[in-house]
């Protein structure tokens, strides 16, 4: 995962975000910017832009059918159904008319994409990042960025796609020309040849993209302790929330629960690092957000609280880099 | 056996909300923020080479029939209107394209106000076909990027209720003020004139010209002339004599319209089904002057 931190300008809610976990991005990793993208990129703009915007077709049907059975007998019914949209089918009326004469449609879409490459092009300098080839910009911009494990951060954040009712997360699958596995030590800007530059994604990063990283999740109670709280293994996604707070499979039904889910996500990490092996795109189903996801973020210690915090601390040191994709965050609900 | 009929309006209304309507700081707020939506320039000067007044009055014009025949919300033709004027205020735009564009703010205001929203097909119908709906939608995206996704503007009807509610008016008569009064706001958003108005002095300026309207048949108001303008200037912090000039410009613009309304008709230009929408409150011709 990438990270950029820089000015507070224009910033945008990190919900954003969520368009940005990027396919193309090696197992495991996910790219995030202190100042996230404000938009998803063209191609998935146009979804949810437009397509997704609308309403399902059964609703209109349901307008214009509703018409349609209208008593037709008084005069009051007569009005609602002049009233309703469509009756019985579309009439043409006079305001059906092409004002000014036919429209070049070549021209139209000649048009439409230098606008959409001028959008774009005012994308990139704002945040400093190419999103056409999903990687950062190089050299001294307004804003770094720093890759981090996707499992550093919450579920929210990574790539999903709905599917009817349910949305599911997709497993991200290798880049193409080979990935880096994990965060680069060096400066942010050199990031983009970092990853450009290195072997295939190792095994490891298989379980990185799962709801349920770690199948045996640290106890709560000793990563508050710890100087240093390694993100990712304290990230029970997959967890149930009953067993969330203390993060240790309680007796009785909890522990069965736990162990249910362990057995799942012990399974479905093999299930990625299988699909990522064959770089295939695997989908799974996403458990939903647990108030566990966030709880041990907020038990970190104050001084790595605050390096992950939204306020830009000028450039995030290298080594701040697992901490600043955890930043802190609040459960949101899902949008569709 | 008796037939049953459960019919209801399909499109659920939320009541008005008091909290809202009746607390100030909403007003002071709607107030503050109404300028980030203006358009940022008279733009047939300085951005727009194709584009015409009249063509604008023509594409305003069409889409308050399609708003009025689809009977759509009364804030979405202000607020498409709103869209147009900020899109046309950055990006030259040839005209052959405005139709399209006028089509694409349609769209994106109903889905921004109304629960059943416009759908592509049968704005491009309207289009006479000139245009497909998949141009429509990929157009949507370039309309949303250049207003920066801001599509909350505020309009003029933002501001009536607030308006109202301080008035000395007879409730049974504050149906009628109002309803002249968004057919007012429409007429403002069809004349250019009126773009880089404030929407709350359009809102004023609509109240004001309703009560004054309506005051020549019987008498609406405890208030009247220069009493009434002073107040109507307090509610929204307006200068009163750009109140006054915005009032009359109102009334210039009604006297015009009801003018080539009559013209139209004198031709029988108008079909059969156009009058039968006399009865929605967009329509000049339920003014009684």
């Amino acid at each position: 995962m990438l990270i950029a931190a820089g000015p507070a300008r224009g910033g945008v809610g990190p919900s954003r975000i969520k368009g940005r976990a990027r396919t193309g991005r090696s197992t495991g990793q996910v790219l995030c910017a202190r100042w996230v993208p404000a938009r998803p990129e063209p191609a998935q703009r146009t979804k949810t832009g437009t397509e997704g915007a609308r309403p399902p077709a059964g609703r209109h049907s349901e307008r214009d059918s509703g018409a349609v059975y209208c008593p037709t007998a008084s005069t009051l019914a007569m009005e609602r159904l002049v009233a309703r949209r469509t009756f019985p089918v579309f009439a043409r009326t006079s305001a059906c008319r092409s004002l000014f004469g036919p429209v070049d449609h070549e021209e139209l879409s000649r048009e439409l994409q230098m606008r959409l490459a001028e959008l774009s092009a005012e994308d990139q300098r704002r945040w400093d990042y190419n999103f056409q080839q999903d990687v950062p910009l190089r050299g001294p911009g307004r804003l770094q960025w720093t890759e981090v494990d996707s499992d550093s951060v919450p579920a929210f954040y990574r790539e999903t796609v709905q599917v009817g009712r349910c949305r599911l997360l997709v497993a991200p699958r290798p880049r193409p020309d080979g990935a880096v596995n994990c965060p680069p030590p060096g400066p942010p800007a050199d990031e983009p040849l970092d990853g450009l530059g290195e072997a295939p994604a190792p095994p490891s990063s298989g379980p990185a993209v799962t709801p349920a990283p770690a199948p045996a999740p640290a106890p709560q109670e000793s990563a508050e302790q710890e100087a240093v709280p390694p993100p990712r293994s304290q990230e029970p996604l997959a967890e149930p929330p009953h067993s969330g707070i203390s993060g240790r499979p309680a007796p009785g039904t909890a522990a069965t629960a736990a162990a249910t889910t362990a057995a799942a996500a012990a399974a479905a990490a093999t299930a990625t690092a299988t699909t990522a092996a064959a770089g295939g795109a695997a989908i799974k189903k996403l458990s939903g957000p647990l108030i566990s996801d966030f709880f041990a973020k907020r038990k970190r210690p104050a001084p790595e609280a605050k390096a992950s915090n939204e306020v830009p601390a000028g450039c995030a040191a290298p080594g701040a880099a697992p901490a600043v994709g955890s930043a802190e965050q609040t459960p949101r609900k899902r949008l569709r | 056996m008796e037939l049953l009929c459960c019919e209801v309006d399909p499109v659920r209304r939320a009541v008005p909300d008091a909290n809202l309507l009746q607390d100030d700081r909403v007003l002071q707020n709607l107030l503050t923020i109404e300028e980030r939506y203006l358009p940022q320039c008279s733009y047939f000067k300085c951005v727009q080479k194709d584009i015409q007044p009249y063509m604008r009055r023509m594409v305003a014009t069409w889409m308050l029939e399609v708003c009025e025949e689809q009977k759509c919300e009364e804030e979405v033709f202000p607020l498409a209107i709103n869209y147009l004027d900020r899109f046309l205020a950055g990006v030259p735009t040839p005209k052959t394209h405005l139709q399209l564009l006028g089509a694409v703010c349609m769209f994106l205001a109903s889905k921004l106000k109304e629960t059943i929203p416009l759908t592509a097909e049968k704005l491009c119908i309207y289009t006479d076909n000139s245009i497909k709906p998949q141009e429509l939608l990929e157009w949507e995206l370039v309309v949303l990027g250049k207003l920066k996704w801001n599509l909350a503007a505020v309009t003029p009807h933002d501001f009536i209720e607030h308006i109202l509610r301080k008035l000395p008016q007879p409730n049974e008569k504050l149906s009628l003020i109002r309803k002249h009064a968004q057919t007012f706001i429409a007429l403002c958003a069809t004349d250019f004139k009126f773009a880089m108005y404030p929407p709350s002095m359009i809102a004023t300026g609509s109240v004001g010209a309703a009560i004054c309207g309506l005051q020549q048949d019987e008498d609406v108001s405890s208030l009247t002339g220069d009493a009434l303008v002073d107040l109507l200037a307090k509610i929204t912090n307006t200068d009163v004599d750009c109140l006054k000039a915005c009032q009359e410009q109102i009334e210039v613009v009604l006297l015009n319209s009801l003018q080539q309304y009559r013209q139209d008709q004198g031709d029988g230009s108008k079909s059969e089904d156009e009058l039968d929408q006399a009865s929605t409150p967009t329509d000049v011709r339920d003014i009684d002057l």
